[in-house]
């Protein structure tokens, strides 16, 4: 079946799985995405590897409608938003200070709650300038009854939503491949597709107990783990 | 004429000492190159083509009229394999030490330590084995201009081989660059059989100032070989793909048992990797005496193997491709070939391994692994014996290649916009090439393409002079490291744990596998342990079935020499013209042929056969153009688009090298087949129906690696390295979406056409079948011709194994409707209807 979003009961919470590759969770009135990588382009033309601008403007952009259809106040990306120190450019800057403005707008707020789980690439890259607004906090920072971390974690007590691995899942049928993003559901952990238009993903392997829901175009479907 | 000279008489007299006589087309050769001119030596395999071309050099350096530069490069070789440099300059040597002259003869190969290359920098070798990855490497330090201004001569080993790849081109510009250095350097190509000899030589002289080019052809005689098939003593009449041969394994050992050595040539390194093992376990006593030798081992094992042959200590060499190619190593006493010859060219490469020696005959094996194929042996015989040999290709201006060689050339000294174009225009690839296409490739390299798009972009950099350059040291280190990759897949090196390096396996096999799972390769059971940093670490395993890696690349299309050659021959057998030879090859198809007749027809070499037939899975039609695989696979999926252009329904299709099968729930009308098969259009209609979105991103995955959009990655390199990490797929989208002018995208597309769907060969065909006469036919049944392409679809649906019975299942009911082989009445019974109770639609284990 497929749904533009999907709707969980996980771990106490209602979290909504959205096709774009974010996760709602009303309840605090919350957007986690995960894995953006603005700033790609740019790290991999300073070494050399001519990408165009245009993806980093379409990540935004994808984050915005998300933002403005749930009407979510806060934001927490979990790790990964910048992807190198050469990302970190004045295109980039300009960019991200233009979406919090519109977002602001439509919410009618003029501070908006956005936070970020510094990840691995976060941490090569420096924190965003004070000036934009973006709070950084550490790996395990918890969100209500949920930890929330980029890299995984073996011993966590509590329940995990978490990026860094990009998990996509393939699927194969006759003559015909495929590659998807998607959410893994385990009973401890989540953890969200990557969220940037210009990123890769590493096929998954899922644990007997994960749900995979792939997205693309949009929807949201769930794809039997095999056993 | 004998030519004359002092040097020569020397090179004579070492040869008499040696017991050999020069032969006629070595003493033109010698001839040739001393009066100057470009060349290209024509000649079946071995037979002293290395001598010929070499000859001319050692003897103006043996008559000391060469200017007096003890230590600078007067020769380059160029070599397609890695693994044959080794052998060529041993090869090279040999006369150099002989005779007395002081030239260093040295190798520089992607295997060459970097002490070793790092001193060649600062100081040639007088002559050097290279290939053109790592030619094109050397252009690329600014130190070794200078040094090349004195280079004499060029030879490229192999050229039938490279002209038609990206490597080819590659050496078109290199030779490019040579030239513009220096005016007068010769360049002499060395190439097996081929049908287009002089655009062969036009390609590698290039479209400079004119020169005096020969060509010099060595006679190859084809009486000299001796050529058998060998004959089942019953084969189905229903042939099926997917046969690895090992059933006639048996009949294939008495020909090893004897005295002297065999080559054993398979079409793929998996079928190598099976029969080697089979072998051994038929023959366990052949331990040490029976070995592999494929592309994908690492260059000491197969170094093992090639000194085994100069030795003559090895029974039997199961090979690929690998020993087609130039390693030069004594005749051995006979080759194999398992399986189709694809083409005719191929196999009599692979058959003048045995008998090198003057008048010493090449004797060849022919394994069918199929009926049909009994018929390809004999159809690749009689287009031996009437010379007719598959051409080559040449490639028109690929611009990734281009983009390469202009960060080489700017690294390695720098170049003026002008006068590089200038030069790049005088090779044959580039002769045309359009100022917008080379104004785009320049911005490509300079500032990423569209301006707007790349911010703080660049690669190369004009100076204040107007030299393009460099502009960091890290973006020319990995350039020289991207510059080896240009024709490797994603590969994994496998591994002892204890050490030793086994060779490279494609990721997309090994990605498969799990810790624990058994597979063979290089001739050992393997156990996978893990997989890291670009390693499949690997140990022995005691036991276990083990799976075989499927390389990539292993199914080549029949050739269209050989395909015209093989409707003949069917034809000529089923009408009865036969000589003695094909006697009793006939003999042993005559019960497919007669069926093939009685129930069909059996298509002559100017008509088109067409047979439809009914099943439980739907309506069947198969037609039979003989184009070869490639260009079947393309044009069925025309015809299945252009059907469903005239009525919207779903078509199903399958194909191999003879024919299709298009498959629909209800019949196919057709009223106007000439409108179905017109060649107008097929590009085209190809780009619309065949998702060429998808196969151009797959296609784009080469284009990007050279064009340096992508950075392959290296074992080892860590994080840095990581962080520049993305496939070309997504790259691909990246493009298509933000900068979708970019020519490399077109190329792509221009690619997938020519070499995915063989356009070219798909157009011709097409015009040519459309004016073959129709021979309609309606069958009860799938044909012996029809069989393979329904086994084949299966195939494609089912796993293996429930593949395997179901087909034999099949091919069981087809043999008792088609009544005991003595018989030569039509069968009575019609109630088993083999297709009607054999192929349920949709019947799936997946």
């Amino acid at each position: 079946m497929k749904h533009a979003r999907r709707v969980l009961n996980w771990a106490g919470e209602e979290l909504v799985l959205l096709g774009s590759g974010a996760l709602h969770w009303p309840r605090v009135n919350t957007v986690l995405v995960a894995d953006l990588h603005l700033g790609k382009e740019a790290v991999f033309r300073a070494r050399g590897l001519p990408i165009p601008e245009g993806p980093g403007t379409d990540t935004l952009h994808r984050l915005e409608v998300d933002l403005a259809q749930t009407g979510a106040s806060r934001l927490v990306i979990l790790g990964d938003l910048i992807h190198g120190p050469e990302g970190w450019t004045p295109e980039v800057r300009e960019l991200l200070v233009e979406w919090k403005r519109r977002w602001s707008r439509t919410l009618g707020d003029p501070h908006p709650e956005a936070i970020l789980i510094r990840g691995n690439h976060d941490r090569m890259a420096g924190d965003p300038p004070s000036s934009l607004g973006i709070q950084v906090r550490e790996e395990g920072w918890k969100l209500g009854p949920l930890a929330l971390h980029h890299e995984p974690v073996s011993d966590s007590a509590d329940s995990v939503l978490m990026g860094h691995l990009h998990p996509v899942v393939r699927l194969r049928g006759p003559g015909d491949r495929m590659r998807l993003r998607c959410f893994v559901v385990g009973s401890r952990r989540i953890v969200l597709p990557a969220f940037g238009t210009f990123t890769g993903g590493a096929p998954f392997d899922p644990k007997d107990e994960d749900r995979i829901f792939a997205i693309g175009e949009g929807q949201v479907v769930e794809i039997p783990v095999r056993p | 004429m004998i030519p004359q000279g002092r040097g020569l008489d020397r090179i004579r007299d070492w040869m008499a000492e040696k017991g050999w006589t020069p032969f006629p087309f070595q003493e033109e050769t010698w001839e040739a190159w001393r009066s100057g001119s470009d060349g290209l030596l024509h000649a079946p395999t071995g037979v002293g083509k290395t001598l010929a071309v070499w000859g001319g050099p050692l003897s103006t350096a043996l008559e000391g009229d060469e200017p007096d530069m003890p230590h600078s490069i007067r020769h380059i070789w160029i070599t397609p394999l890695r693994a044959l440099a080794r052998t060529t300059v041993d090869q090279l040597r040999e006369p150099v030490e002989a005779l007395g002259l002081s030239w260093e003869v040295e190798l520089r190969t992607g295997d060459t330590p970097s002490s070793r290359k790092a001193r060649q920098r600062r100081r040639l070798p007088t002559v050097l084995v290279t290939t053109p990855e790592s030619l094109s490497l050397l252009l690329s330090w600014e130190e070794t201009a200078s040094q090349l201004r004195g280079l004499q001569g060029v030879v490229v080993d192999e050229w039938h081989e490279l002209m038609g790849t990206k490597r080819g081109v590659q050496t078109e510009l290199a030779l490019a660059r040579l030239r513009g250095w220096n005016p007068e350097l010769r360049s002499w190509g060395l190439s097996a059989t081929l049908k287009n000899v002089d655009q062969a030589m036009e390609v590698l002289k290039g479209e400079g100032a004119p020169r005096p080019t020969t060509i010099v052809r060595a006679r190859a005689n084809a009486s000299a070989l001796e050529f058998t098939t060998l004959l089942p003593s019953s084969m189905g009449r229903f042939p099926w793909g997917g046969h690895l041969g090992l059933h006639l394994l048996e009949s294939c050992l008495p020909h090893l048992e004897g005295e002297g050595s065999t080559l054993l040539f398979t079409n793929t390194r998996s079928q190598a990797e099976l029969w080697h093992d089979a072998i051994l376990k038929a023959r366990p006593e052949w331990a040490g005496q029976v070995t592999l030798h494929h592309g994908s081992l690492q260059r000491q094992l197969r170094e093992e193997v090639e000194t085994g042959l100069q030795d003559g200590t090895l029974r039997c060499v199961v090979c690929t491709s690998s020993l087609d190619l130039g390693v030069d190593f004594p005749a051995v006493d006979r080759v194999i070939q398992v399986g189709s010859p694809k083409g005719v060219g191929r196999l009599l490469q692979r058959a003048g391994r045995s008998g090198h020696e003057p008048d010493r005959r090449s004797r060849l094996l022919g394994v069918p692994t199929h009926a049909f194929e009994i018929a390809e042996f004999a159809a690749a015989r009689r287009a031996l014996e009437e010379g007719r040999i598959e051409g080559r290709h040449p490639l028109e201006r690929p611009l990734d290649v281009l983009a390469q060689h202009l960060v080489t050339v700017a690294l390695g000294g720098g170049f003026r916009k002008e006068e590089l174009l200038d030069e790049v225009r005088t090779s044959w690839a580039y002769r045309d090439l359009t100022e917008r296409e080379w104004q785009w490739v320049l911005e490509f390299v300079t500032r990423g393409g569209a301006l707007a798009a790349y911010p703080r972009y660049h690669r190369i950099q004009p100076d204040e002079a107007g030299i393009y350059r460099g502009t960091d040291p890290e973006l020319a280190r990995r350039h020289r490291m991207g510059i080896g990759t240009i024709s490797s897949d994603t590969a994994l090196r496998v591994r002892f744990l204890k050490g030793r390096s086994l060779g490279t396996v494609e990721e997309s096999f090994l990605g498969r596998l799990r810790p624990g799972d058994t597979f063979l390769f290089a001739g050992r059971r393997l156990k996978l342990v893990r997989i890291r940093e670009m390693t499949a670490w690997v140990r022995l395993a005691s036991r276990g079935r083990g799976q075989v890696p499927r390389w990539m690349g292993g199914r080549m299309p029949l050739s269209t020499e050989l395909s015209g050659a093989l409707l003949a021959a069917l034809h000529r057998w089923g009408t009865g013209e036969v000589d003695e030879v094909e006697e009793a090859e006939r003999e042993a198809l005559r019960h497919l042929l007669d069926i093939q007749a009685r129930w069909s027809h059996l298509p002559g070499p100017n008509e088109l056969l067409v047979e439809r037939t009914r099943s439980r899975e739907g309506h069947h039609l198969f037609l039979y153009p003989f184009l070869g695989r490639l260009a079947h696979e393309g044009l069925a999926a025309l015809l299945a688009w252009r059907l469903s252009l005239q009525a919207p329904r779903s078509i199903e299709f399958s194909v191999n090298d003879y024919g299709m099968e298009l498959l629909s729930p209800e019949e196919l009308e057709i009223e106007d087949w000439s409108r179905l098969l017109t060649p107008d259009g097929v590009e085209e209609e190809l780009l619309e129906c065949m998702n060429a979105v998808e196969l151009a991103r797959r296609q784009f995955r080469e284009v990007a690696r050279i064009a340096g959009l992508i950075f392959p990655g290296y074992p080892g390199k860590g994080k840095s390295a990581r962080q520049l990490q993305a496939s070309s797929g997504l790259v691909f989208d990246v493009l298509l979406r933000y900068d979708p002018e970019n020519l490399l995208l077109d190329q792509a597309r221009r690619e997938v056409l020519e070499r995915e769907l063989n356009v070219r060969r798909m157009r011709a065909g097409l015009a040519e079948i459309s004016q073959r006469p129709l021979r309609m036919q309606r069958t009860e049944r799938l044909t012996p011709l029809a069989f393979p392409l329904w086994a084949d679809r299966l195939h494609a649906r089912v796993s293996s194994e429930a593949w395997v019975d179901r087909v034999r299942r099949m091919a069981d009911r087809l043999e008792r409707a088609a009544g005991p082989v003595q018989s030569e009445a039509p069968p009575e019974e019609r109630g088993d209807m083999g297709t009607r109770a054999g192929a349920p639609a949709g019947e799936s284990t997946r």
